[in-house]
């Protein structure tokens, strides 16, 4: 449930050949006090062609690889075969959407996931009597 | 013109050794290259051309210019480097001593490498050039002038 690898619009044969490949970045999810965060391997995503949403507590992160490439190229071998990253992650309540920060720098996103206030860990005072 | 890297297509195959794979179903007495790798190794890579140059493009994720060495001896292209692990801002003076703090996915590579890959014959290693933008590296290599395909005049007799 957590992710997607394709998105498949059509399933005509005739289209497929047309349509976008997706590919599944690379991520690293840690945890601290105050934060989830995501780590995720874009390469050749642009800060323009990058797409962050979270809708109904799903998180999804999106981007096109821009490749430079000159006309008439032939393939001779291919590890990445896509032109574009997509994944999804579904949040728990804790997360607080509306402070989510997202920066991306040669070709990694950060992806900091705010837990609100009342979620997070606090130390209890110990009075005296 | 941009984000047809699809064009790049090969027998589909998620196994490791796919080289071996590909050049078996094709010609099943082959043997792999000695310098190829199994798919997927760090940093991926993606190779094309035209009729005067070779492409290698190579797909490396939160290393600058600076931290990728590229070099070609022959014709075997070579790239070294090392990632660190995810680290949040400010803790990069900390150097190796990284807090420790729960993980629920590591997927990303960390550490050292060092990936060859042999190029097509007839490249002019002198007049190679390198950019990189966005955790991508282009690597452009012009081919000679006498590997370059040549039209034949046919003269009437």
């Amino acid at each position: 449930m957590n992710d997607i690898t394709r998105q498949e619009t059509s399933r005509d044969v005739e289209t497929r050949s047309t349509q976008e490949r997706t590919l599944l970045p690379a991520v690293d999810i840690f945890e601290e006090d105050e934060a989830l965060h995501v780590i995720a391997d874009m390469p050749g995503v642009t800060r323009d062609t990058l797409r962050i949403e979270v809708d109904q507590h799903i998180l999804s992160i999106e981007g096109d690889i821009q490749v430079d490439m000159p006309e008439g190229v032939s393939a001779t071998y291919a590890e990445i075969q896509g032109n574009r990253f997509a994944r999804r992650f579904t949040l728990s309540h804790e997360v607080d959407t509306d402070a989510i920060r997202a920066e991306i720098s040669n070709g990694v996103l950060n992806l900091v996931l705010p837990k609100r206030e009342s979620h997070r860990r606090r130390r209890i005072e110990v009075q005296t009597a | 013109m941009f984000g047809d890297l699809w064009r790049f297509e090969t027998p589909k195959s998620s196994e490791l050794d796919w080289f071996s794979q590909a050049l078996n179903e094709f010609f099943p007495r082959a043997t792999a290259d000695i310098r190829s790798m199994p798919r997927g190794a760090f940093p991926m890579l993606n190779v094309g051309r035209t009729d005067d140059t070779v492409f290698v493009y190579v797909f490396a994720p939160g290393l600058t210019a600076e931290e990728l060495e590229v070099s070609i001896q022959d014709d075997v292209l070579t790239l070294l480097g090392r990632r660190g692990a995810a680290s949040l801002e400010g803790e990069q003076q900390q150097g190796e001593q990284h807090k420790q703090r729960p993980y629920y996915r590591q997927e990303r590579f960390a550490g050292e490498f060092a990936r060859s890959i042999t190029l097509p014959e007839g490249v002019d290693t002198e007049r190679a050039e390198a950019r990189a933008h966005d955790g991508l590296v282009e690597i452009r290599l012009p081919k000679r002038e006498e590997v370059k395909p040549r039209r034949v005049e046919i003269k009437a007799a």
